[in-house]
């Protein structure tokens, strides 16, 4: 669905992620620091983006998140994005999601920790070297 | 007067779009004006050219005629001599002298004809030839008249008709030299006089164009619409100004309603214990806030992170602050974990949030109640660690839970009581997690890690030393990086129970 690759993917802000669906392999990578003021006026289209992709498709999906920080509000946001994710994983979708995180940095790994805390996902953390 | 939301993005859309047509427009006239002086530069060129290449016709035209008239003149005169000669001798030789003359004639008209032909005088010559030969039919049949000795019929057409033919070549010679002399005027002024007409031509062009474009594109239109925008522009900056410092003014009333709720938190841990607190909002408001209570004979502190900063941050503070107090007369026990469990439903109960599309806005909590009878800190944490300094190890972590208060309902909350047995000098830190996320130079964040270092260097100081130290510390971190969110640490040494001497 190239029609996702435009509404899903755009490049990152001082205060927001950048969003990347490759349509090929059905992945969404978010990277980036997400900090807007209005973290709904951000990521409320987002979630709506990819409401409609799992409404329209039955594909398996990944989603990729390199945060190097985010703020309460941005965390709300990718916690409802996981649970959407884990309701389509349940639904019978393939779906994979990886947390990257800097290995000197144990706070970020924590961030993984917490974001996926008590979500039945197929949830994966990978230490990189920044 | 004030623009509505999206109203400057309007009118500079406006601008735009005027600016790039006119920009637009004012290629096509350059590229028109290019062109016009182009054709015309090639146009006055090839009359120059043209006009120059004449004059190499014309000038020596005129004087070929000068010659020209000069022979017919002298041929002429032979004629009229050899006619009215005294004898035949002379006679002759004036025959032989007019001869020559129409040799000359002949000659020169031989050099005009060339010429004649280029200049566009062939008609005139042949007028002129006419008239000669009419001349020289006249003159031989007077000369003929006079050798037959018929003189007064030679006299007689002599009178009647030569004088005539002597007039028509005078006549049609001065013509070709009037001509002549018309065309190579034409042709001068032409050669000096193109290029002065062609610089004035691309200047009134070009003026007139810039007029057309000034006029065309209401360019006084224009400047009468950037003269309105700079006035509504320092107009709405003016009412901008008036309306933030309203804002501003507003938020620093909020500022001391949020401080007068919260300010009387540390009065109530007791004299005797020590205690500090470094809170530094992002936005004079804050989302972060300290709370402390007694219940039960028991001191609690705790640090509270809402979701968000700002305006939106202290709604949610004191949203949380008036809560803690309801769930602390609710408790039974003064038992930390069960307090954030129930802390959970209460705000999750007053945002709503068991409905669809409710806010996901919670809280999170480090919740200590310290016993002083047993000399036993319990705490909770809702995503949030407690650090705390002893001599012997340094600055300890126990983290907290990775669920937050409020947000996120699906799952029901069960929060960890930890317990910390207080020896003497033993001092806790609790903190909301701005700071260590805040970024320093390079846009390197803090780091728990960090925090902690910041921490173990503060903690061994004596106690009234400690906030000013952070402080300091934590401002050489930031350097010139702003403020990312609000900031809250409190620093707390309970005092712990003296052994008893029995």
């Amino acid at each position: 669905m190239h029609h996702y690759a435009d509404k899903l993917s755009f490049s990152a802000t001082k205060v927001t992620p950048s969003f990347y669906y490759e349509p090929e392999t059905k992945a969404l990578d978010i990277s980036g620091q997400s900090y807007p003021e209005d973290a709904a006026a951000f990521y409320e289209p987002v979630c709506a983006h990819l409401h409609e992709l799992f409404e329209k498709t039955k594909d398996n999906f990944t989603l990729r998140l390199m945060l190097d920080y985010f703020n309460t509000s941005s965390g709300k946001y990718l916690q409802r994005i996981l649970q959407m994710l884990e309701k389509e994983s349940q639904a019978g979708r393939g779906v994979k999601v990886f947390w990257y995180y800097d290995q000197k940095d144990p706070d970020q790994q924590e961030n993984g920790l917490e974001l996926c805390h008590g979500l039945s996902l197929n949830f994966e953390l990978i230490g990189v070297d920044r | 007067m004030m623009f509505a939301a999206g109203e400057y993005e309007i009118l500079m859309r406006t601008l735009e779009h005027r600016f790039r047509f006119l920009l637009f427009l004012f290629l096509l006239i350059t590229f028109f004006l290019f062109v016009q002086a182009a054709t015309t530069l090639y146009f006055n060129n090839r009359v120059k050219t043209k006009s120059l290449g004449m004059m190499d016709v014309y000038l020596p035209a005129i004087s070929a005629v000068g010659y020209l008239q000069s022979n017919v003149l002298g041929y002429h005169a032979a004629n009229l001599e050899g006619i009215f000669a005294q004898s035949s001798e002379e006679m002759a030789k004036k025959e032989a002298e007019a001869e020559a003359r129409l040799m000359g004639v002949q000659a020169d008209m031989q050099n005009l004809k060339k010429l004649a032909h280029e200049a566009d005088l062939t008609l005139l010559f042949i007028v002129f030839e006419d008239s000669l030969q009419n001349y020289k039919s006249v003159m031989n049949r007077v000369k003929s008249l006079l050798r037959s000795d018929r003189v007064m019929e030679a006299f007689q057409t002599y009178d009647q008709e030569s004088l005539v033919g002597y007039q028509n070549l005078i006549t049609s010679l001065a013509e070709i030299r009037g001509r002549l002399a018309e065309l190579s005027g034409e042709a001068a002024r032409t050669t000096t006089g193109t290029l002065d007409q062609a610089q004035v031509f691309v200047l009134i062009t070009s003026a007139a164009a810039v007029v057309l474009a000034l006029l065309t594109l209401g360019g006084v239109g224009v400047g009468r619409d950037i003269n309105q925008i700079v006035l509504k522009i320092q107009e709405s900056e003016a009412a901008l100004a008036e309306k933030n410092q309203q804002i501003t003014s507003s938020i620093q009333y909020a500022q001391r309603i949020q401080k007068t709720v919260l300010r009387p938190l540390l009065s109530s841990i007791g004299a005797e214990s020590g205690a500090w607190a470094f809170n530094r909002p992002r936005d004079i408001v804050s989302g972060d806030f300290y709370w402390s209570g007694q219940h039960h004979g028991c001191t609690m502190i705790a640090v509270v992170d809402c979701t968000g900063h700002g305006v939106p941050g202290a709604f949610m503070s004191l949203l949380g602050h008036l809560t803690l107090e309801e769930v602390l007369i609710m408790s039974a026990q003064p038992d930390p974990g069960e307090m954030l469990n129930l802390f959970h439903a209460r705000i999750s109960a007053i945002l709503q949030q068991e409905e669809p599309d409710s806010i996901q806005d919670g809280m999170d909590v480090i919740l200590c109640i310290y016993e002083p009878k047993s000399g036993v800190l319990r705490f909770a944490g809702a995503r949030r660690p407690l650090y705390y300094w002893t001599s012997e190890a340094g600055v300890q972590e126990i983290k907290g839970d990775r669920d937050s208060v409020g947000g996120e309902v699906s799952r029901p909350r069960k929060f960890t009581t930890h317990e910390v047995k207080v020896e003497p000098g033993m001092s806790f830190y609790l903190s909301s997690d701005g700071l260590a996320d805040q970024p320093g130079a390079g846009d390197r964040r803090l780091t728990s890690a960090g925090l902690k270092k910041l921490l173990s260097e503060v903690a061994p100081l004596p106690w009234p030393q400690q906030r000013d130290k952070f402080a300091q510390s934590l401002a050489d971190f930031c350097g010139s990086t702003a403020q990312r969110d609000d900031l809250c640490l409190v620093a707390w040494q309970p005092v712990a129970p003296v052994a008893k001497i029995a």
